[in-house]
């Protein structure tokens, strides 16, 4: 929380789209953090302690996404993660769905509204 | 050039000869227990006189032992390309035992009959033997080696130095043994060996340059296809990402997200994302393919809950149903048998068959997803009341890149037609079967089955 409002962290390596869902989600009411890589969306999960985070599966460096995924949930994160993912990055995003214990995927492009709800549905729990 | 050449079919012979040594050696075996039972059966079948029983024995022996030797020797190399890497090992087990055996087949052909025996005939089955099994020059060695013991015999016979064996019944057993007979044996016999080296090995080579031209193929038609998955990679890496996030900036601009938009200004937005959206499918479209193609394919086949699978596939579609004012039902049942397969790739497969009759059918119309079972296969149905399809269009539907005209629809909708052909594939990879049903003006129901999963 930061300023009464739920702190939000977003991982891309696409910057316009880190732009993007930045103004999308403060719209919606939520503060955003946002980083370019899976080490500076570690550095900043740790100085920032979001309430939630959004990180993208398929950044420029191959599994940076999941990787980021699992270091998360190795230094102790209990806060729900959503992943957004280009159509079908990977044949077994079922599996990898199950075993990363991820709370949703979205698909690229993202539908803004979908995100909110399940945003808004997540913090609520 | 022609040192690659030559490199190539040495390596392409190379592949085979263990396996030829070993296919022979089978048959020297076979070859021994010949004359064992050639000479029983001369001798008390048919009454050919002064056959010398122990000695087509001994050879019969003799070959038999030396031909273990060879067995086991090539027994190892015996599958194709086996024995690439002990090339001079098997080159000169094959001299030992070719030349060992024109040895058993001179002492052989000695003893029924000599230079007058119709057995001299087998040295030309020899240098046919050698011409198929060795190199061109090899072959050619070898006939020149069964040349030279054909001709000690025949030579060392008619000077008196190696004694003649009169077999009667099996050659002419004629008293005079004159310069002519020693002259014409080795003039017919040389001629044919030559003769039936060089149709021999010229055969061969022809077959080993085709086999190399084949090859060649293939090898440029894995390159090439090696070469359309990379290009799909790129496709789907470079452009993918690009077309999404403008989607998605279109989409916060029609939503207001820099400040409201004039009427005129959102349709333009909205008729921009709709063609972006077409790019988009065709993305998602070469996604499945190149999943298709991933040699890995066998080993992601899991248990799969097609109930789960359709549901999910009805969730992502009700959205556009909506859109296009079509009511989209599922009528399934409360149980389905599990498939083996790739879910994301039956989700798909249904999620086209949706795409496909909420784009075709008109607004108000209704598309019904089904689903049922028999012992060993699960049927999913989707079924619309669109405009229904031609018999003749039905046959193409199926194809790639091939989009055919709705019964009463003048205008064809934007996208491609690569959707069915994908349904079709995903079924193939799956061992099932997609079709569709349909008459004009009655809508359509299309298909896809796969096999049960019995446990």
């Amino acid at each position: 929380m930061r300023d009464g409002k739920h702190l939000i962290l977003c991982v891309d390596d696409d910057t316009d789209l880190l732009d993007l869902l930045r103004m999308q989600l403060e719209k919606g009411g939520y503060t955003v953090e946002t980083a370019f890589s899976g080490e500076e969306g570690l550095v900043k999960f740790k100085q920032h302690r979001p309430d939630l985070i959004i990180v993208d599966l398929m950044m420029e460096e191959i599994d940076a996404g999941t990787n980021l995924v699992k270091e998360l949930k190795l230094v102790g994160n209990n806060v729900p993660v959503l992943l957004l993912s280009s159509m079908g990055d990977q044949l077994n995003l079922s599996t990898a769905y199950r075993d990363l214990g991820l709370d949703a995927v979205f698909q690229k492009p993202v539908n803004a509204e979908a995100l909110l709800r399940t945003i808004k549905a997540k913090l609520a729990q | 050039m022609e040192s690659r050449t030559k490199q190539d079919l040495i390596l392409t012979h190379s592949l085979l000869l263990g396996e030829r040594l070993y296919l022979f050696a089978r048959l020297r075996f076979l070859a021994a227990a010949g004359i064992l039972v050639g000479g029983l059966f001369a001798t008390y079948a048919v009454g050919i006189q002064g056959l010398n029983l122990s000695a087509l024995c001994a050879s019969a022996i003799f070959l038999a032992v030396y031909n273990l030797g060879v067995f086991f020797a090539v027994r190892p190399f015996r599958h194709l390309g086996e024995g690439a890497d002990q090339h001079r090992r098997l080159v000169l087990i094959a001299y030992i035992s070719v030349t060992l055996d024109y040895l058993v087949l001179t002492y052989a052909i000695w003893q029924v009959g000599g230079a007058e025996s119709p057995f001299l005939a087998f040295y030309l089955l020899h240098a046919i033997l050698a011409s198929v099994l060795l190199s061109r020059a090899e072959a050619y060695g070898h006939a020149a080696i069964g040349y030279l013991f054909l001709s000690m015999l025949v030579l060392g016979e008619w000077s008196g130095v190696i004694p003649r064996r009169h077999v009667v019944g099996a050659t002419p057993c004629d008293a005079t043994f004159d310069v002519r007979l020693v002259v014409t044996v080795l003039f017919v016999y040389g001629l044919l060996t030559a003769v039936t080296t060089a149709l021999t090995t010229g055969i061969v080579k022809l077959l080993r340059e085709s086999e190399r031209g084949l090859r060649d193929a293939r090898n440029r038609l894995e390159r090439l296809a090696d070469m359309r998955r990379s290009f799909l990679h790129v496709v789907l890496h470079d452009v993918r990402s690009p077309v999404g996030t403008v989607v998605a900036m279109l989409d916060g601009l029609s939503g207001g997200i820099d400040g409201p938009l004039a009427d005129a200004q959102k349709r333009r937005i909205e008729r921009a994302e709709k063609r972006l959206q077409g790019v988009l499918d065709l993305l998602r479209g070469l996604r499945v393919l190149a999943d298709l193609e991933t040699e890995r394919l066998e080993t992601l086949m899991a248990p799969v809950d097609l109930l789960a699978s359709i549901a999910s596939a009805v969730e992502e579609q009700q959205d556009s149903a909506e859109q296009r004012g079509l009511t989209l039902a599922a009528n399934l049942p409360p149980l389905l048998p599990k498939i083996e397969g790739v879910e994301r790739l039956i989700r798909e497969a249904i999620a086209n068959y949706l795409t496909n009759a909420i784009k075709y059918t008109q607004p108000g119309g209704k598309v019904v997803v089904s689903a049922s079972s028999t012992e060993d296969v699960v049927r999913i149905e989707v079924t619309d009341n669109g405009p229904g399809i031609s018999a003749e269009d039905q046959a193409k539907l199926f194809q790639e890149f091939a989009r055919v005209g709705r019964a009463g629809r003048a205008s064809k909708p934007s996208g491609i037609g690569l959707g069915l052909s994908i349904v079709r594939r995903i079924a193939d990879a799956h061992h099932g079967r997609a079709g569709v049903v349909s008459e004009p003006g009655q809508g359509s129901t299309f298909f896809i089955e796969f096999k049960v999963l019995h446990a």
